[in-house]
């Protein structure tokens, strides 16, 4: 049942079968600093994580 | 969710536009918008001469990929700070920075400064101490008159940057706390040519970070993804998040934030600065000629002259 998010900085093995809208609020990331892909598409806080599913999140935020 | 415009799959949920657009709707979306805010405040045109500023980061190119689809004739100049140790960030940057002209055919300018004059931007920082180890104070001064020096002796129209509306949002939290008068009188998308400066325009302004993110990755922009080693632990970075928590809460959040602010300064609500043409006229550069506040050298070059 669960899915990988890979960040910039590692990987974390999630609980999959649900929202990426729910993850990301269970994660306290905010939707506004990350992109999510998987297999090379950008998704949105509706789409479903399924068992297995491997996310890229894509941070937004840069500079200095 | 489905695409507001064609029905398939959406890529991008943009939540304060109220609009959900698929990955080919999304792209035509942002050239209009950047066509747009070009248009709104009268930045430029497409007969004149342009300079970009490239980082090699996702805003940068970005921006230059939307101008050439666009018809803007815009060169890049890339600075090459020497961020180099134990990271290759500047190394890396300038990889990307040229790749991605070479692949379009775009002119792009490097401007190594530690060949240039004698130190990368760590060692400016190490040497003159200011800023608390770090070399960012430094790194904006460098910037800022190169840039312009690059676009006066070019003969360059205008010398464009990519910031964005997350950028904007983040300096003006950050001038508003300290109350920086001189500041705040300054942060309009574009700044009018005066005496010895160039006309600067920054047309990504009114866009989200993740918009600008969303474009490079959807258009397989090569970017350069991790964060300058001197980022780490910065006011702009802390007061991002900030701002993010407040747009969680409340969508739209810095759109108005930043758009408000503009409508206060367009009415006159802040004064224009200590930079006038008249106080521009006062003082010259002892030794490179540029204006100056005071007599003798510019902060540049005292910054570079090292006895």
């Amino acid at each position: 049942m669960t899915a990988t998010l890979k960040t910039r900085e590692k990987e974390i093995i999630i609980q999959g079968n649900r929202p990426l809208y729910r993850i990301m609020e269970d994660l306290q990331l905010s939707p506004q600093a990350y992109l999510a892909a998987r297999e090379g598409m950008l998704l949105t806080g509706d789409d479903r994580i399924e068992e297995g599913d491997v996310v890229e999140l894509i941070a937004v935020v840069s500079g200095g | 969710m489905k695409c507001t415009i064609c029905n398939q799959k959406a890529a991008l949920h943009l939540e304060h536009h109220n609009l959900a657009l698929c990955s080919d709707h999304f792209p035509e979306w942002m050239c209009k918008q950047t066509e747009r805010t070009i248009q709104k405040y009268s930045m430029f045109r497409r007969d004149e001469k342009l300079l970009l500023a490239v980082s090699g980061g996702k805003d940068s190119l970005s921006l230059w990929d939307i101008l050439w689809k666009l018809g803007y004739h815009a060169d890049g100049i890339y600075l090459d700070l020497g961020i180099d140790q134990g990271t290759r960030y500047s190394c890396t940057s300038g990889e990307m920075a040229q790749a991605f002209a070479a692949q379009r055919g775009l002119n792009l300018t490097v401007l190594d400064i530690r060949a240039k004059y004698g130190e990368s931007i760590p060692e400016m920082g190490a040497r003159t101490k200011r800023g608390h180890q770090k070399p960012c104070s430094q790194c904006g001064l460098v910037k800022r008159y190169l840039l312009n020096k690059a676009a006066l002796d070019g003969g360059y129209d205008a010398i464009l940057t990519a910031h964005n509306l997350d950028d904007e949002a983040a300096f003006l939290f950050s001038n508003l706390t300290h109350w920086s008068m001189q500041y705040l009188g300054r942060q309009h998308p574009l700044l009018p040519a005066t005496t010895g400066f160039a006309r600067k325009a920054k047309p990504f302004c009114l866009l989200y970070e993740r918009e600008t993110t969303a474009y490079a990755y959807l258009n397989n922009i090569a970017y350069v993804y991790s964060e300058c080693p001197y980022a780490t632990g910065s006011k702009q970075l802390r007061n991002k998040t900030y701002l993010n928590r407040l747009e969680d809460e409340q969508i739209g959040f810095k759109y108005q934030f930043y758009t408000g602010y503009l409508r206060a300064l367009e009415a006159g609500a802040f004064p224009a600065g200590q930079e006038t043409p008249e106080v521009l006229e006062q003082y010259r550069c002892t030794n490179c000629g540029q204006p100056t506040l005071s007599d003798g050298l510019c902060t540049f070059c005292r910054l570079v002259k090292k006895n």
